[in-house]
């Protein structure tokens, strides 16, 4: 697994230009043509500010996008017949390896989106936080980039077109969006499924942290369970398709 | 001697094409085995079925007694595999790209080193260690493919076309390794260069339809023919009308063809050579051409293509 991650690290270091433009565009956008606009039309209850609310939308999407959109790129990979990472199959490295060194790595990376995101959005003054709080969101958001990063490796490994894979990753976006309460509050007439989506109630939980309320870590273990259900799935898949 | 490799019965299906069709083979311990036929006929999925990298549908496959399926760690870390399409990773350098492989055998960094450098000396990319592959030429590409297979020293080595867009020095090179470093190694090797095939293998298998059509050394498989030989009468204008037909009738004369100005055939026996002369004798020949049998000519006999 090692061997894995020092070859993304590899392919990392060659293109460190271009993801630090990354790291640091995704939250400025989804700031500019998210939250900014939508700040003029979502009025909170209670003089909460829109922009401090949607942070948390800011640093959930970010990171989740980034490392959902890595390890589909690296899974993808794998099924590509003329690829190198095909080729890696040939060697001594189980497909747990693989697929924990492909997790790891985007885990990491979707890490790095989350603390430039928060960076960005603290200094825009959209968020004011201790240190504590900070840590906690950390150990709020991590989960939901596990989750998120094992459902694009699935993507990656079941999906052998870019186009369709490109279009089930829009579909998937635009539902955790705009069903988990990150950037449109649910609260009014929300159906009662979604409120027993972790995703929902981590959000909440996150929103709970930055209106100094209370918040329960039991969503957070629902989503770990849910990952690790996940990445069996996705060990399962990855028999049939690393032979196929 | 031991068999290094032994399929039995091996099946591979692709949507509804047979691949391969209950194919058996045993591959001899620290010998060259080639493996030739036509594109498609599944000499590539005989390799990535034993690299691992496909799955059979029906039939075992054994490396040194170990079944493929069931002790894949153990099978795999004996294996180099160099595929026939160029697959090194455009995001990493030449020298990272055969560190990374290296490492995922276990090799030390040290002796990966070593390797490479070593390597890159001989096949002279050494300047291009710290280049990008997307910059290589194919030819170069492919040596460094070839020291990627035998970097972590394997016991055995399963290359798909090693030589195909590689320049004639390379080549021997290659085969010079094989030689040298190969030594103790089980070398099995798909080719469409047949006197590369004649040249450096022990034992040669001509595979046709997802099947061993034939299976031996070359002596052997020659020695099929029983003194097969082709010839050829070149002629200065064209070759005389019915000659086909009238040479057809002769007894042990096979395949009588003509191609633009030349009349070939084949036969076991000198003597009907020199009734077909008889015959044309009167023609304005320009040059006579004979030759034994060589494998591409039992080849091409087997796909039907030319002598049966």
């Amino acid at each position: 697994m090692n061997i894995i991650l020092q070859r993304e690290y590899l392919i990392f270091k060659h293109n460190i230009i271009f993801y630090l433009c990354l790291w640091t565009l995704i939250p400025m956008i989804i700031y500019l043509f998210i939250s900014f606009p939508f700040s003029f039309y979502i009025k909170l209850p209670n003089g909460i500010s829109y922009l401090n609310w949607s942070s948390v939308g800011n640093w959930v999407s970010a990171s989740s996008t980034l490392s959902f959109i890595i390890s589909m790129n690296i899974a993808s990979k794998y099924i590509d017949e003329n690829s190198y990472s095909r080729t890696m199959l040939c060697t001594p490295i189980s497909n747990k390896e693989h697929l924990l060194g492909g997790l790891i790595w985007s885990l990491i990376m979707g890490f790095i989106q989350l603390i430039f995101s928060l960076a960005i959005t603290l200094s825009f003054k959209s968020a004011n936080l201790f240190l504590l709080d900070i840590l906690l969101i950390i150990i709020y958001i991590i989960p939901i980039i596990i989750l998120i990063s094992n459902i694009g490796f699935l993507i990656g490994l079941s999906c052998k077109g870019g186009l369709i894979r490109i279009i089930i990753s829009l579909i998937f976006f635009l539902f955790i969006y705009f069903s988990s309460g990150l950037f449109v509050p649910l609260n009014n007439g929300l159906p009662y499924i979604f409120t027993l989506s972790p995703i929902y109630l981590s959000v909440q939980n996150i929103q709970a942290i930055m209106a100094n309320d209370s918040s329960m870590i039991s969503s957070s273990l629902i989503l770990v369970f849910i990952s690790i259900l996940f990445f069996i799935i996705n060990l399962v898949i990855s028999f049939k398709v690393f032979k196929s | 001697m031991e068999a290094s490799i032994t399929l039995k019965s091996l099946a591979k299906k692709k949507n509804n094409d047979i691949i391969l069709a209950d194919l058996s083979l045993g591959i001899e311990s620290k010998s060259n085995h080639a493996i030739v036929g036509q594109n498609g006929a599944g000499k590539s999925t005989i390799l990535k079925i034993l690299a691992g990298l496909i799955e059979k549908d029906a039939g075992t496959a054994y490396i040194n007694g170990k079944d493929i399926s069931t002790r894949q760690a153990e099978t795999k870390i004996v294996i180099g595999y160099m595929p026939q399409h160029i697959d090194l990773d455009n995001e990493m350098t030449i020298f990272e790209n055969l560190m990374i492989f290296g490492r995922l055998y276990g090799v030390s960094n040290e002796l990966l080193k070593n390797r490479i450098l070593k390597f890159s000396d001989i096949f002279d990319y050494k300047n291009q260690l710290l280049e990008y592959p997307k910059k290589l030429t194919p030819g170069i590409l492919r040596t460094i493919q070839f020291t990627r297979s035998i970097i972590h020293n394997p016991e055995i080595l399963l290359l798909d076309e090693p030589t195909s867009k590689m320049d004639p020095k390379n080549k021997i090179k290659v085969w010079e390794i094989l030689d040298t470093e190969g030594k103790d190694k089980t070398v099995l090797f798909t080719s469409q260069d047949f006197d590369e095939v004649e040249k450096f293998s022990d034992r040669i298998s001509i595979l046709h339809h997802g099947q061993i059509r034939m299976d031996g050394s070359l002596d052997k498989l020659v020695g099929v023919t029983k003194g097969l030989s082709k010839y050829q009468i070149r002629f200065k204008d064209s070759v005389p009308d019915g000659i086909i037909d009238s040479i057809g009738q002769m007894p042990k004369i096979l395949k009588p063809e003509i191609n633009g100005k030349i009349l070939e055939f084949y036969s076991n026996e000198r003597k009907f050579f020199f009734e077909v002369l008889k015959e044309v004798i009167m023609s304005d020949i320009s040059d006579i051409d004979m030759d034994f049998c060589k494998l591409i000519d039992l080849y091409l006999g087997l796909i039907g293509s030319k002598v049966e």
